[in-house]
Parts: C-alpha cells; sequence; structure tokens
C-alpha cells in the first residue's frame, strides 16, 4: 500500500487496497466451489489480470495424484491441457512444488519437455503470467498455484508486479483454504464417516495390519476383514490403501499420525 | 402420476462406463458449476468452470473431445446443462 502511495494519486491507493481487501473476504466467504470460482473471476479482473486459474495437486499413496483446477480463463485451455498430459510436465505447478515466492512466468526456466506446455498456455491467453505458490501441510490441497495471466506481453511490468506479488499472494492462499475447506465438507457429506471408521483408516495408514488391529480391538480377524470391506464400499474404493488415499486426500484422517 | 417438476434446478452427475470420465453439474445462482474429472494412468485431472449462458457452454462442448469418444455420456450432459442454462436464464431458477 506504501508503494501505491508514492505512486498513485491521493486516494487511489486506499482505495485499490479497500477493493483488494473486499475481494479476499468474498473469496473466505464462498459458500461452494460455484461461488469460489466467480471470486477467483472477480478478483483477477481486479488484479488487472485477464486470465486466471488455481491448480492444485494432491499427492496420492498409490501414485495417482490428483490435479484440481478452478477456471476463470479460456476453459478450452484446460482440455488441450489434459489431451496432451501437460500435468507431467507443467513448469508452472513444478515451480509452485517447490519454491514459495511469486514470479513472473519468464522468470521460470523451461526444459525442453515443458515448452509445449508453456506454448498452449500463451496461446489460450496466458503470453504473460504471474506464478503464485500457495502450500500447506495437509488436507486436499497440499501444493497449490494460482496463475493471473493476461494476453498483453508487458501486463507484468515494473510496479504492477510489486503490487500483484503481494495481493496475489494473499489471494492465492485464501483460494487454496476455502478449497481446502469446501472439498472436506462436500466429503464429510457425502461419505459420513464415523469417529472409529476414521481411527480403522488411521491405523492402517499408520501400517498397522489386520492381526494388529483384530488384536487392538479384540475382534477376529474376519470381523476386521469384514468391517474394512464394508468401509471400502462406502468410500467407492477397492482397497484399504485407496481407502486412506480418499480419506487424507479430503482431509478426512490426517495425512500422518498426530 | 405427478410428472416430475421440470422448473426445479437439478444436481446431476454421469460417469463413462470405462470409469474414466465424468461430469457433475451443479445448479447456482450465477449459472452452472460444471467438474470434468478424467482418471488417467499418470493422474487424475479434475476441472471446474462455472457457465453463465449457452454460448459460453457451446463454445466449452467444442472444445471437448469427449463427444466423440463418449457420445452418450456427453450428449446427456450437453442436454442437462443447456437445460439448466436455459432455466437460469428465463429466471426460473
Amino acid at each position: 500500500v506504501q508503494a501505491m502511495a508514492l505512486r498513485d494519486p491521493p486516494g487511489a491507493a486506499q482505495e485499490a487496497f479497500d477493493r483488494a481487501a473486499s475481494t479476499l473476504a468474498g473469496v473466505s466467504m464462498s459458500r461452494n466451489k460455484a461461488e469460489l470460482v466467480d471470486h477467483l473471476r472477480h478478483a483477477a479482473a481486479d488484479l488487472g489480470a485477464e486470465q486466471a486459474y488455481f491448480a492444485c495437486v494432491v499427492q496420492a499413496q498409490d501414485g495417482v495424484d490428483t490435479y484440481r483446477f478452478l477456471l476463470a480463463c479460456d476453459p478450452a485451455w484446460c482440455i488441450e491441457y489434459e489431451k496432451g498430459e501437460c500435468h507431467l510436465h507443467d513448469p508452472w505447478l513444478a515451480y509452485a512444488r517447490s519454491h514459495g515466492r511469486p514470479v513472473r512466468s519468464c522468470e521460470i526456466p523451461l526444459r525442453a519437455q515443458d515448452e509445449e506446455t508453456a506454448a498452449l498456455a500463451k496461446k489460450h491467453g496466458f503470453a504473460s503470467a504471474m506464478i503464485v505458490p500457495a502450500s500447506a501441510c495437509e488436507g486436499p490441497c497440499q501444493s497449490g498455484v494460482l496463475v493471473l495471466g493476461s494476453r498483453s506481453a508487458g501486463f507484468l511490468d515494473g510496479v504492477t508486479f510489486r503490487r500483484l506479488r503481494i495481493l496475489g499472494r494473499s489471494l492465492s492462499m485464501e483460494i487454496q483454504d476455502r478449497l481446502s475447506d469446501l472439498l472436506r465438507e462436500e466429503c464429510r457429506a457425502i461419505y459420513r464417516l464415523s469417529p472409529f471408521e476414521a481411527q480403522l483408516l488411521g491405523w492402517v495408514r499408520d501400517g498397522l495390519t489386520t492381526k494388529v488391529i483384530a488384536k487392538r480391538l479384540g475382534w477376529s480377524l474376519e470381523s476386521i476383514d469384514c468391517r474394512f470391506r464394508r468401509l471400502n464400499q462406502k468410500l467407492g474404493t477397492g482397497s484399504r490403501k485407496a481407502s486412506v488415499r480418499l480419506a487424507v486426500e479430503y482431509g478426512l484422517i490426517c495425512s500422518r499420525s498426530a | 402420476m405427478a410428472a416430475p417438476d421440470q422448473d426445479k434446478p437439478e444436481r446431476w452427475s454421469g460417469r463413462s462406463s470405462d470409469g474414466q470420465l465424468s461430469y457433475e453439474l451443479v445448479p447456482c445462482e450465477a449459472g452452472v458449476l460444471l467438474e470434468r474429472t478424467v482418471v488417467r494412468p499418470s493422474g487424475r485431472l479434475i476441472h471446474s468452470l462455472l457457465l453463465r449462458n449457452k454460448a459460453a457452454f457451446i463454445a466449452w462442448c467444442e472444445a471437448d473431445d469427449a463427444r466423440f469418444t463418449h457420445p452418450l455420456l456427453f450428449s446427456e450432459m450437453r442436454r442437462r446443462c443447456s437445460r439448466e442454462l436455459d432455466r437460469a436464464s428465463d429466471g426460473v431458477a
């Protein structure tokens, strides 16, 4: 805000700050994913971006990671992205998984295999973009990234980038937090996991075998197996491991024991 | 027998028989939230977009190859989403 005040006419910095604060409040109060996507679109427009998306990755124990995208951009981009399996060589996602600082897309070095993904983004309106990582220790969106872009190559020049860094970082974190909460709520409402079922999954996560669980509960091995079969059925999965992965992904249980 | 209530917004989800593609439609105040999930060996990709009008929806449909690869599921999704968008634009929702 101080930086804005140095360059903008009196009152403009305050106005920009108020608008940004209001946008962030809207994100945090989104009642569902539709509202969250809508707030993302408004926030991007407030920040001067023509295109935006938020992506998050959930690393799964069974090796099949989940990539979620909230789109406030040309949706055809995401279809082409999926067709080309660009998630396997996405330089922006890769940056967000190992860095915390917002950067311009042009600052991220491209490997040969990344060039197709970068060209696709450019084709769909991300000629210049700001990459804003967001990370969390656990929950459905452990590694996220907000991308704010423009068809104009000079969108992030000079002062604009310094301003956007501050606001973009707040926005990215708010979206990640709210999306995690919404996914958890959605999952709890669908699956209605009892505390005992959560405990059982927690034990599997910690590597306890059927034999150990049976001994701990004073149950027979068959009863434990039967209980897990019912639990897998309830969660729509084919194995205990898949049930644990789903429960961790949606924050129904923690990714590690307390 | 009472006819189904055609004026009530409906949440809908559908999945291809091979389990690789699914759609979910959630009517909301601003239009329809569309979630498309594709399961590949390399990852599960879910994208969520808010459709506000039919023009945007038609443009999106034209980009989605599922109209060729999973025609039955796709046409069902298109029919239902169009209905919800029509309802929203009529101000019924």
